[in-house]
């Protein structure tokens, strides 16, 4: 990859970052349409992905942008306002400029000029300012004023890498001047030796003090296209007007220059000869030169330590290819893999020394999996805010009005897990709207308010996350489902079912209630995609409703996918493991019980009868006489259900392989891992093999 | 940029022509090693250069750097307002030279005050 497309990947990279912070802004926008601080921010990113479009050769995406921007630049000074159709078509813009990304460059252009001219007729009919907005006009003109100048003093560093962007620091620097009243320092220390300096890089850092009544964020706004790339810092230092501009704030030499009274060389001569404070109190015996030496040390140290807080801050973050990271966790997972037979062959050597090695490499690869799993963990609040732009567009198309609510937006997950997520909750948002939540009307009528909620929460429970979407809409009709059900021939139409049961036929391959297939939901693809892409996941999926009041759905997930915790058992020679979040217990089985129970598969747990399904005949493994069978009872669904095994071996750190393309149509086992001494044991998926009977 | 080096006496003048822009920055310091090597006075003439960038700067600079260390002279000759400009906005000059050392002012005190 050359140097100019790797900028190009950057830009987009950034650029999908921008759309998205964008999105969510201009929602809350819509809501809060007077607030100045999400109105700058829309600007920002519009002159942001203008600025480094047209840097990186994007003109289409940039010219769009300017309009935008134009328009943006208007709200942000008070000449015009926010309205609906502001928000509807910078959504629209946004939504183009993303296609025109993955496109590179070349899309839909009747469409790109379309917005171009609504922007630019918005501009100019923004000019005339509406009556009642103008008096708010007036009193911002006047706060800028009003407000006093702020002296600032600004450390900017740029990366040595600039000029290879593009971009000339000097033009920052003139934009600043023209932001109020300006010194400018250059810090030319870091130029290296002429021989060894390289000419295309920059060494040159910015002290800079202004005097401006822009605020901080004008300052920011000159450094937007650089900021990722600098070390940037502004300080207030003196708010009470501008210093720069009183005559005290110039020393005394300085000033004698400027009047003509004294020659610069003169000044140079006088100054040369002018001691330091440190001399002159050396001289002055008044302190040991090396006390003043400590002192001069501890200033410089205090300096250089603030120096490097600086630059740690700059680097706290740092962009990674999702695949290096996929790379790593296998890596890791395959360490822990070869571990597990370190320590195996160390327990059989009976070596002291081996052994201490392999307990400290069982301490140091168990904190490096958990560190490494825990990179990549991500918040699942970027897939939420995706949500409330599906649910503003959902509900104006279907004439409906909903509000969707999040909480739990920091709760963590592995990165697999939340990208494979969001399809099915696309769906099953969707599925609420279009069927769940009422029309206003018939909201009223049934004594709600109006607008419908969706509510969306996440959060941890052990060792896996609970995500559930509520909605207070009509809730699932019993009758419906078994009606339709019956139809589908699902069930037989004398079979009694208990509401779990029922509810749980939403699942089933085919089944859609919905009397009239719309353009939202109802296309074929149902809740049995949504199910089997939840389980693919290793999660569960439940569903509770109350008619008229509702439905919930909710999701249960493990953290991650790479690594579980599980319980290993043995059947025959092989052995097997099943994931410890499903297992509840483990119960004997005497020969003397199955005797008992007449050939059915049922255990007696505490005076509780639990079917279980015996793996030995499942999987054909032939006979056994082992006197005491164990019965690992575990939670599907609801229901408690065993698992007929030889015997129960412990709980195991599983890296979960999969089985690959050839045992893809396997039922009844998810996936292999490697154990210590190198064989293989199968993964066991549960609510398959329950499903299976 | 074009760049001509002329001997006369003791002096290697360097005339400089055009924009001086990063894609000039290397050809620029190969002509001041040619020029530093070839003799103890070194003259940079600005006045027919226009449009100089920070890059450029950074190269005189170390250039100046270089003279004084190794006991030469490099100065720089413009009237060019374009140049004073350019320098006060990038905030190069200095009372005094950046090498701190007796006699050597900063190199653009004479393009500044002259």
């Amino acid at each position: 990859m050359d140097m100019a497309q790797m900028h190009s990947e950057a830009f987009k990279e950034e650029a999908y970052e921008l759309l998205t912070d964008l999105e969510t802004t201009l929602l809350e926008l819509e809501e809060h349409p007077g607030d100045a601080e999400l109105i700058g921010c829309a600007f920002r990113a519009m002159h942001t992905i203008k600025g480094s479009g047209a840097m990186f050769g994007f003109t289409d995406i940039s010219e769009l942008t300017h309009e935008v921007e134009t328009v943006f630049d208007q709200v942000r000074n008070g000449t015009a306002c926010v309205s609906k159709n502001l928000i509807d078509k910078t959504l629209k813009a946004g939504d183009l400029i993303r296609s025109m990304l993955s496109n590179d460059g070349s899309l839909d252009e009747t469409e790109r000029q379309n917005l171009i001219a609504t922007f630019r007729s918005m501009a100019v009919s923004c000019q005339v300012v509406p009556a009642q907005s103008r008096a708010e006009v007036v009193t911002t003109a006047t706060k800028i004023n009003a407000e006093d100048e702020k002296l600032y003093r600004i450390r900017f560093k740029p990366s040595p890498d600039i000029f290879l962007t593009g971009t000339d620091p000097l033009i920052l620097l003139r934009e600043l001047r023209e932001l109020g009243t300006c010194r400018i320092i250059a810090h030319l220390t870091d130029i290296p030796p002429f021989d060894v300096m390289d000419p295309e890089r920059c060494y040159t850092y910015w002290d800079i003090i202004l005097s401006t009544a822009k605020g901080i964020n004008g300052i920011r706004d000159v450094f937007i296209f650089v900021e990722d790339d600098c070390e940037l810092s502004i300080d207030v230092i003196d708010d009470s007007g501008s210093a720069i501009d009183k005559p005290t704030y110039k020393k005394l030499g300085e000033i004698l220059v400027e009047r003509g009274d004294l020659t610069a060389e003169d000044m140079a001569n006088v100054l040369k000869n002018k001691k330091r404070f440190g001399e002159i109190l050396v001289e002055s015996g008044l302190a040991a030169p090396s006390k003043v030496e400590a002192a001069l040390v501890e200033q410089q140290e205090i300096r250089e330590a603030q120096q490097k807080r600086q630059s740690a801050e700059t680097a706290a973050t740092i962009r990674v290819p999702s695949e290096k990271l996929d790379m790593l966790v296998n890596l890791v997972g395959e360490l822990v893999t070869v571990q597990a037979r370190l320590s195996q062959t160390a327990a059989l050597r009976s070596d002291q020394h081996l052994a201490h090695i392999a307990e400290e490499v069982e301490r140091l690869t168990s904190e490096l999996r958990d560190s490494t799993l825990d990179i990549r963990m991500m918040p699942i609040g970027s897939t939420f805010s995706k949500f409330r732009r599906l649910v503003r567009d959902l509900s104006q198309q279907l004439g409906k009005e909903v509000e969707i609510l999040t909480e739990g937006a920091n709760t963590e997950l592995d990165k697999t897990v939340i990208e494979r997520l969001n399809d099915p909750l696309v769906h099953i948002i969707r599925n609420s709207i279009d069927h769940g939540i009422e029309s206003p009307e018939t909201r009223l009528a049934a004594g709600k308010p109006r607008q419908g909620t969706v509510q969306l929460t996440a959060e941890h429970s052990g060792d896996s996350v609970l995500i559930t979407i509520k909605d207070d809409g009509a809730g699932l009709d019993k009758g419906a489902i078994r009606a339709k059900a019956i139809e589908k021939k699902l069930i037989s139409d004398s079979v009694d079912l208990s509401e779990r049961e029922l509810f749980a036929l939403i699942f089933a391959p085919g089944f859609s209630t919905a009397q009239k297939i719309t353009g939202i939901s109802g296309r074929g693809v149902g809740m049995d995609v949504v199910k089997q892409s939840i389980e693919s996941l290793r999660g569960i999926i439940d569903i509770t409703s109350q008619k008229g009041k509702g439905t919930t759905i909710s999701i249960k997930l493990p953290l991650t996918l790479a690594i579980i915790e599980s319980l290993m058992v043995k059947i025959g020679e092989d052995f097997y493991v099943i994931p410890l979040s499903l297992v509840e217990e483990c119960v004997e089985l005497t020969r003397g019980d199955i005797e008992r129970a007449h050939g059915r598969n049922l255990a007696n747990v505490r005076g509780t009868m639990i079917p279980y399904i015996p793996l030995r005949q499942k999987f054909q493994l032939g006979e056994t006489n082992i006197a005491i069978q164990q019965v690992v009872v575990t939670e599907v669904a609801g229901e408690r259900i065993g698992l007929l095994v030889d015997s129960v071996v412990g709980e195991h750190q599983t890296v979960i392989k999969s089985l690959g393309k050839m045992y893809r149509d396997v039922q009844g086992v998810s996936g292999a891992t490697i154990l210590g001494d190198g064989s293989v044991a199968l993964i066991l998926d549960v609510p398959q093999l329950v499903q299976w009977g | 940029m074009n760049c001509s080096l002329e001997q006369a006496k003791e002096t290697t003048t360097l005339f400089i022509s055009g924009p001086m822009t990063i894609e000039d920055a290397a050809n620029l310091k190969t002509s001041l090693v040619d020029a530093l090597t070839s003799s103890l006075l070194i003259e940079v003439d600005l006045s027919a250069a226009d449009a100089i960038d920070l890059s450029c700067l950074q190269v005189l600079c170390s250039a100046h750097r270089a003279a004084v260390q190794a006991g030469k002279k490099l100065s720089v000759r413009s009237q060019a307002d374009a140049l004073i400009t350019c320098l006060e906005d990038a905030g190069f000059p200095r009372h005094s030279g950046c090498l701190q050392k007796e006699g050597e002012p900063c190199l653009w005190q004479e393009v500044i005050l002259p």
